[in-house]
C-alpha cells in the first residue's frame, strides 16, 4: 500500500475536530510548563475554550459532506456523530467557563485540569464517532480514566479522594465486564472487530445465549456510564465529592457519550436481539426514572440532589432510546441538547453560590433572593427547566420524548414519565421556593452574610459569561426550537442502522417520516402555551 | 493450533529450570551437617542483630518511578513491532509513529520538569 | 494424538491449573503482599497460555507490563500504605461470604453453558503469519491507526494525571512561594462538609 493510497483511505480531515482538541491540549500542557503555573491560570483556559470553539466549528462545516468511514472503518463522521461530538465539546465548553474561579480558589494547577479535561473530551468525541471495538474501549478507557483523575483533583480533600476511589474501583469493574461483552462479540463473529462486519457475521448464526450474554455484559458497561438504576450507586458519592464543575461534565458530557455508545453499539451490532435490548433498557428506564426522582427529594445536599436528578433525567432520555423509532432517537439527542445547557446552568448557579458561601445545603439558600436577585433568578429557571415547566427548553424536550413514545406506542413508559416529572417538580419548586418565598427574618445565615456581588477576581468574568450563556439558552431553546428540531431529524434520518433497527421492530409503524413536519404540531401547541 | 517454532527450545530450558531449584536444595539437604541449635533461626548467623520488622514502611518516591516508568513501559510496547515492520511501512507509518512519540515525548518533558524523575 | 500435540495439551492444563490456583490465592490469601505475589503468578501463567495461542508478542508484553510494571507498582503501593491495622470482624460476614460465592457460581455456570452451547466461527484470517510483531505492526499503522494514536493521548493524560496525584504539594508550594502572591494551595472542596446525620 503506497503513500497516498493509505492516505486518502484514512480521510483523517474526519477527525480534524478532534484534532483541534488534541492540539489545544499540547499547547495547553507545553505553555504551562514554559510559562509556568502561575501565568499559566491567566491564559489557558482562554485557550482551552478557543480550540474548542474551534472544534465545534469545524464539526459545522462538516455537516454538508457526505459522511464516509475514515481510518479505514475505524471513525464515522456522519451526522449522528457530529451532533453527539459537538454536545460534548459544547458541555466541556461551559464546564471549562465555570471551573476556572473554582479550581483557583481552591489553589490546584489549573492547567493541568485543562489538560486532563480535554482529554476526556478528546475520548467522549471519538466515542461518539467509533466504528470499532478497539476503538470504542481506548476512547472509552480515555474518558473514564480522565473522570476518575478530575474526580481526585482536590487530593486533599477527603471526600474527594473518596469519590475517586469509588469511582475508580466501580468504574474499573464495570470496564472490565464491558470488555468481557466485547470480546464475547468477537468470538461469535469469529474474529471482526468492525460493527457492521460483527452484525453481519451474527446475522448468520443461531449463537442465541452467546449473544445475550454478551448483549447484557455490554448494557452493563454501559448503563455505567449512563448511570442508570442499577448500575448508579456509584453516582451520589461520586457527585457529593467530586469537584463541581467536574459533576457537571460527568452529568452531561460523559453521560452523553455514553448514549452515544448505546445508540452505535446496541443498534449496529445487536440487530439480532433488539426485543431483548429494548426490554432491558425499558427496565433500566422505568427504575432510573421512579429512583432517581423519588430519593432526590429526601436530598438535603443540592449536589446529591443534581446527582439523583440527573439519574432520573437518564432515565427520561432512555424513553426515547427504547421505543427504537427515528422521533425517538431524534427526541432523545434534542433533549441531551437541551439537557447540556440546563443542567450546565445549574451546575454553574450552585458553583457561583458554592464560591460565594461556602456551602450546597439546599436549607443554606433560603432567602437567595433579597441578596442576589440574578442567581436566583438563573438557577430558578434551569431547576424549572429540568423539572418541565412550559416556556423553558426543559419542557419541550420532555414533551417531545414522550409524544414519540406515544407515537411509538410506549403509553406505560409515557404516563411513567408524566408522574415522575411531577415528582421531580416538586423538589425543583421547593429550592426555588425556598429562595424566593422566604421572609427577611427567615434567611439563613450564609445569605445574611452574604458577600458583595463582585464579578472582578480571576475566573469570575467567564463564569459570569457562561451564567449568561446557559440561561439564554435555557430560556429560549424550546420557543426557538425548530432549527434544533430540524438538525436532529437530519441527524437521525440520514444514518442507516437506525432505520433497520427500527424496521426491524416495527416494520409497518405509523411513523411520521417526513422530518419537517416531524415537529409541527408541538410548535404550534409550544407556541400557544407560551404566548 | 500451535505453530510457533522455536518453542520447542524454551520448554525445554524451561523444564531444565524448574529441575534446578529441586537439584540444589535436595543435594545441599544430603550434603549438610544437620544443626538444631537456636542460632540457626536467626536472620542472619554472623554480622549485625536485625531489628525491626522487614516491612516496613516505603518511601513515596519508588512509587513516582514506578508509575512513570509503567507508562514508558507501555509505550516501548507500542513502539516495538513498528520498529521491526519498520522496512515494511514506508514513510506514513514514520509520520504516524512520529506523531506517537512527539505526545509522549511531551509527557516525558512534563514528568521532567515537574520533578517527577528526580529524587529530592 | 502427535507428540507436538500432547506437549501442547498438557502444558495447557498445567497453565490452566496456575491459573486458577494463583487466582485462588489472590483472592483467599489474608494477607495483600501474598496476594500480590500470586497476582504476578497469574499474570505470567496468562503469558503462558498466550503462546499457546501462538501470540507471542502478547505473552511478551504481558510479562513486560503486567509483571514488570503493573504488578511492581501493586507491591509499592501496598509497602507505602503498609499499615497493620486490627479490622474488628465484620458480623455475618458468612452471608457475604455466602453470596458472593453463589453469584460467582452461577456466572461461571452461565458461561461453561454457554461456551458448550456457541458454535464458534472459525476466525476469518487463518493463516499462520511468518512472524506476529510484524502483522500487529502492519495493523498498527493501517486499520488500528487511530487507537494507536489515541493511546498516547490516554499515555500523556495518565502520566499527568499521575504526577498530579502523586506529586507532593509541599514541592509546588515552594515555587509558588517563590512568586508571591499566591497563598498556599488549599486543595479541598469550596463545599463545608456535611454534618454527620445524628
Amino acid at each position: 500500500m503506497d503513500v497516498a493510497n493509505l492516505a486518502s483511505q484514512l480521510n483523517a480531515g474526519a477527525i480534524l475536530p478532534e484534532g483541534a482538541v488534541i492540539l489545544t491540549l499540547m499547547v495547553v500542557l507545553i505553555g504551562e510548563l514554559a510559562l509556568g503555573r502561575a501565568s499559566a491560570a491567566r491564559w489557558t483556559p482562554y485557550v482551552a475554550i478557543a480550540g474548542l470553539l474551534l472544534s465545534v466549528g469545524l464539526l459545522c462545516l462538516q455537516w454538508d459532506l457526505t459522511p464516509t468511514l475514515s481510518f479505514l472503518g475505524s471513525f464515522n463522521a456522519d451526522k449522528l456523530s457530529i451532533v453527539l461530538r459537538s454536545i460534548i465539546a459544547l458541555s466541556t465548553l461551559v464546564t471549562i467557563l465555570m471551573s476556572i474561579r473554582y479550581v483557583e480558589q481552591a489553589g490546584s494547577s489549573i492547567g493541568e485540569f485543562m489538560t486532563i479535561l480535554l482529554s476526556a473530551t478528546v475520548g467522549g468525541m471519538f466515542l461518539c464517532g467509533a466504528e470499532e471495538l478497539t476503538m470504542i474501549f481506548v476512547s472509552l478507557e480515555t474518558l473514564s480514566i480522565a473522570s476518575y483523575l478530575l474526580t481526585g483533583y482536590m487530593k486533599r480533600d477527603p471526600r474527594s479522594n473518596e469519590a475517586a476511589l469509588k469511582y475508580l474501583l466501580i468504574g474499573a469493574a464495570s470496564s472490565a465486564v464491558f470488555l468481557y461483552g466485547l470480546s464475547l462479540l468477537y468470538g461469535l463473529s469469529g474474529g471482526e472487530t468492525h460493527l457492521s462486519a460483527i452484525a453481519n457475521a451474527l446475522a448468520q448464526g443461531t449463537n442465541h445465549l452467546g449473544l445475550l450474554i454478551a448483549l447484557v455484559f455490554v448494557i452493563a458497561g454501559i448503563s455505567f456510564k449512563i448511570a442508570a438504576v442499577p448500575f448508579h450507586q456509584w453516582t451520589p458519592d461520586v457527585y457529593e465529592g467530586a469537584p463541581t464543575p467536574v459533576v457537571a461534565f460527568l452529568s452531561v458530557g460523559s453521560k452523553a457519550a455514553g448514549f452515544a455508545l448505546a445508540i452505535r453499539l446496541l443498534t449496529q451490532a445487536f440487530p439480532a436481539v433488539v426485543e431483548q435490548w429494548q426490554f432491558i433498557f425499558t427496565a433500566l428506564a422505568i427504575l432510573s426514572m421512579v429512583l432517581g426522582n423519588v430519593v432526590a427529594i429526601a436530598q438535603t445536599s443540592m449536589k446529591r440532589m443534581l446527582a439523583y436528578s440527573s439519574i432520573g433525567q437518564a432515565g427520561f432520555v432512555m424513553i426515547g432510546f427504547v421505543i427504537g423509532t427515528e422521533a425517538g432517537y431524534a427526541s432523545m439527542i434534542f433533549y441531551l441538547l437541551i439537557y447540556l445547557f440546563m443542567n450546565l446552568g445549574a451546575f454553574t448557579c450552585i458553583i457561583l453560590f458554592a464560591l460565594r458561601t461556602g456551602t450546597d445545603q439546599i436549607s443554606e439558600y433560603a432567602g437567595l433572593y433579597q441578596k442576589d436577585p440574578l442567581l436566583t433568578l438563573a438557577l430558578s429557571l434551569c431547576l424549572l427547566s429540568l423539572g418541565g415547566i412550559p416556556p423553558l427548553a426543559g419542557f419541550f424536550g420532555k414533551i417531545y420524548l414522550f409524544w414519540a413514545g406515544w407515537q411509538a406506542g410506549a403509553y406505560g413508559l409515557v404516563i411513567l414519565g408524566l408522574v415522575t416529572s411531577v415528582i421531580s417538580i416538586y423538589y425543583y419548586i421547593r429550592v426555588v421556593k425556598m429562595m424566593v418565598v422566604k421572609e427577611p427574618q427567615e434567611m439563613s445565615d450564609v445569605v445574611l452574610n452574604y458577600p458583595a456581588i463582585n464579578w472582578t477576581p480571576l475566573g469570575m468574568r467567564p463564569l459570569q459569561v457562561g451564567l449568561f450563556v446557559t440561561l439564554i439558552a435555557t430560556s429560549i431553546a424550546g420557543i426557538l426550537s425548530n432549527p434544533l428540531f430540524t438538525l436532529v431529524n437530519n441527524a437521525v434520518v440520514e444514518v442507516p442502522h437506525l432505520q433497520t433497527a427500527n424496521a426491524a421492530k416495527t416494520p409497518m409503524a405509523i411513523l411520521p417520516t417526513t422530518t419537517p413536519e416531524l415537529p409541527a404540531p408541538l410548535v404550534s401547541n409550544s407556541d400557544s402555551t407560551a404566548l | 493450533m500451535f505453530t510457533l517454532i522455536g518453542y520447542e527450545y524454551f520448554l525445554g530450558f524451561l523444564l531444565l529450570c524448574s529441575l534446578v531449584p529441586v537439584l540444589a536444595l535436595s543435594a545441599s539437604k544430603l550434603l549438610r551437617p544437620s544443626n538444631r541449635g537456636p542460632e540457626r533461626r536467626t536472620t542472619y548467623e554472623s554480622g549485625m542483630e536485625p531489628f525491626g520488622g522487614a516491612w516496613i514502611q516505603f518511601n513515596i518516591r519508588y512509587y513516582m518511578f514506578a508509575l512513570v516508568f509503567v507508562i514508558f513501559d507501555v509505550e516501548t510496547v507500542f513502539l516495538y513491532p513498528w520498529a521491526v515492520a519498520f522496512h515494511r511501512l514506508g514513510v506514513l507509518a514514520f509520520i504516524e509513529a512520529l506523531i506517537f512519540i512527539a505526545i509522549l515525548i511531551v509527557g516525558l518533558v512534563y514528568a521532567w520538569r515537574k520533578g517527577a524523575l528526580e529524587w529530592s | 494424538m502427535t507428540l507436538a500435540d500432547g506437549v501442547q495439551l498438557v502444558s495447557t492444563l498445567i497453565l490452566a491449573a496456575m491459573v486458577i490456583g494463583a487466582a485462588l490465592g489472590v483472592v483467599l490469601f489474608d494477607n495483600i503482599v501474598y496476594s500480590a505475589f500470586t497476582l504476578g503468578g497469574v499474570f505470567i501463567s496468562i503469558a503462558g497460555l498466550y503462546i499457546l495461542m501462538n501470540a507471542d508478542f502478547v505473552s511478551a508484553a504481558q510479562v513486560l507490563i503486567y509483571v514488570g510494571a503493573v504488578n511492581v507498582l501493586i507491591l509499592f503501593a501496598i509497602m507505602l500504605v503498609n499499615k497493620q491495622e486490627v479490622y474488628s470482624p465484620v458480623p455475618r460476614r458468612w452471608i457475604r461470604k455466602l453470596s458472593a460465592a453463589l453469584v460467582s457460581a452461577g456466572l461461571f455456570g452461565l458461561l461453561t453453558v454457554m461456551l458448550l452451547q456457541t458454535e464458534w466461527l472459525p476466525n476469518a484470517a487463518q493463516t499462520a503469519p511468518d512472524s506476529t510483531v510484524i502483522l500487529i505492526g502492519e495493523h498498527f499503522f493501517s486499520d488500528y491507526l487511530l487507537p494507536f494514536e489515541l493511546a498516547s493521548i490516554l499515555l500523556l493524560m495518565a502520566l499527568v494525571g499521575a504526577v498530579v496525584i502523586a506529586r507532593r504539594e509541599s514541592i509546588v508550594g515552594e515555587d509558588t512561594a517563590i512568586v508571591g502572591e499566591q497563598p498556599a494551595p488549599v486543595l479541598e472542596l469550596p463545599e463545608r462538609p456535611r454534618e454527620p446525620v445524628a
